[in-house]
């Protein structure tokens, strides 16, 4: 089964097509086309979240990558939410237009299980229930349960900031430019990561996640040691952002590992965007013994439509299709509303 | 100017304010980072009845919270590049008559955002001394 995904919730406009949930046909996102070729310069390449200005000529290039046509499309998924309200509606306008049109069943999916299916992609085993899942973005940082398909309990989340959001911040005090966590993983790789200690975080919860006060001991260290007028090459920023990054994931695997143990998971899988992190990939390879760990192929951890595609797959196949008057949900909840007491 | 050095005082002032919005209200917070605009937020949306987790919206852009008489709205601009974003991203149908926005890095995009009816100024001095501002339009 032919399965085409859209993704618009928030920074990228992105489309692709998937065989069977797993084999990936093609994968397009709009950074890649040169807003030159497509606009004549109109639109700066910087706007990136102008939806819809890409959308078509992402679609068209993903049908054409893929060496399809329409007609050979069953069912179209796209990405309902959460995200922004304006930007999910052009992806959502899109694949009513196409499954309308095609007469093929539409699927909307939460972006965030699109994450979760992106360890199927280029895979040939399936998920080994219970899995426990950490979703580690710019702006997500949860740990959640699925104990079977399409079930999800959130063991906890990040009372502030997102992992992803404290790599940036921190790059941003550093002065290593943006995006953060590919400029502190690239910079940490000589560096010391015992060199410099951070204060330990507590939470009420033991599998929620804090990164404020990481994110202010950065802003300390540097009025102390000038590390933002170092040369990014210096010995020193090395040591500096091996020893944050160690921090900031081992916050991550410490309850990663914790919660594993706790429910008796069969495997641990990682997405979002910061699953692409060298020393994340490595770390959670620590996992208790007996659980298998599996994380997505690096190209598709950031936001795309394959990952999109291969949720839809799972959800057409279990009957799972969308009425074609749904609307965008912004504040879309994979789990249900945690309640938190005041 | 009220002293919100300590996690205590911030809570109290943000309870405090929280108590005096309305629906409609568009607040803007300025303030750098480390300056107490995060925890600020997190007490007052308890104080009007959000019991989800409030994270910050840096990446997300916009988190929204729906509550009996209104939408809570927690925005922050600090990513966008062009004032086009905002009109794609929805602004109108999040900020209305039926929110109250709280927005940070307001004043990147002046023109293009609903005038502020309050604006909170988060300062900090030294290592500790945090500060806050409330000026009503």
């Amino acid at each position: 089964m032919l399965v085409f995904g859209i993704e618009s919730s928030c920074d990228e406009t992105s489309a692709g097509v998937v065989i069977g949930g797993k084999q990936i046909l093609s994968h397009v996102v709009s950074t890649q086309i040169k807003a030159h070729q497509v606009y004549g310069g109109v639109v700066p390449e910087m706007a990136s979240r102008l939806h819809v200005h890409h959308l078509i000529p992402v679609l068209d290039a993903a049908r054409e990558k893929a060496g399809i046509a329409w007609g050979d499309i069953d069912g179209v998924a796209f990405t309902v939410g959460p995200g922004l309200m304006g930007s999910l509606g052009v992806g959502v306008s899109a694949a009513k237009a196409m499954a309308s049109f095609l007469k093929v069943p539409m699927i909307g999916v939460n972006h965030i299980e699109g994450h979760i299916y992106s360890n199927l992609l280029d895979q040939e085993d399936d998920f080994h229930y219970p899995v426990l899942v950490l979703v580690a973005s710019g702006g997500h940082t949860q740990l959640i349960l699925m104990r079977e398909p399409f079930s999800y309990e959130l063991l906890g989340n990040t009372l502030d900031d997102a992992i992803g959001e404290a790599f940036d911040k921190s790059a941003r005090t550093l002065g290593l430019g943006y995006p953060g966590g590919p400029a502190i993983d690239n910079i940490a790789q000589t560096g010391n990561a015992k060199s410099h200690s951070f204060p330990h975080v507590r939470t009420e919860r033991d599998l929620d996640f804090s990164f404020s006060g990481l994110k202010t001991a950065v802003l300390r260290y540097n009025q102390e040691l000038g590390l933002s007028s170092l040369p990014k090459d210096a010995p020193q920023m090395a040591d500096f952002c091996a020893s944050l990054q160690a921090r900031l994931i081992a916050e991550l695997t410490k309850k990663t590992f914790l919660a594993a143990e706790r429910y008796q998971v069969k495997q641990i899988v990682i997405a979002g965007g910061v699953s692409a992190n060298s020393a994340l990939r490595e770390q959670i390879k620590g996992a208790p013994t007996g659980v298998k760990v599996s994380m997505p192929p690096l190209k598709y951890c950031t936001d795309n439509g394959v990952m999109i595609a291969a949720a839809g797959y799972a959800r057409l196949l279990a009957g799972q299709t969308t009425p074609l008057n749904v609307v965008p949900t912004p504040s879309l909840r994979l789990v249900p509303r945690a309640v938190i007491s005041k | 100017m009220l002293d919100i050095s300590t996690l205590a005082q911030t809570d109290a002032a943000a309870r405090d304010f929280a108590r005096t919005l309305n629906a409609g209200d568009v607040v803007y917070l300025i303030g750098q980072m480390g300056t107490g605009k995060t925890t600020f937020t997190q007490s007052l949306a308890r104080e009007l009845g959000v019991s989800d987790y409030v994270n910050s919206p840096t990446f997300t852009l916009i988190n929204e919270y729906p509550l009996d008489s209104f939408t809570l709205v927690h925005m922050d601009l600090y990513r966008i590049r062009v004032a086009g974003e905002l009109i794609e991203m929805g602004l109108e149908s999040v900020v209305n008559d039926h929110s109250i926005a709280l927005i940070e890095w307001a004043d990147l995009f002046p023109e293009a955002l609903p005038t502020a009816t309050i604006t909170l100024t988060f300062d900090l001095k030294g290592h500790d001394e945090r500060t806050l501002t409330i000026t009503r339009h």
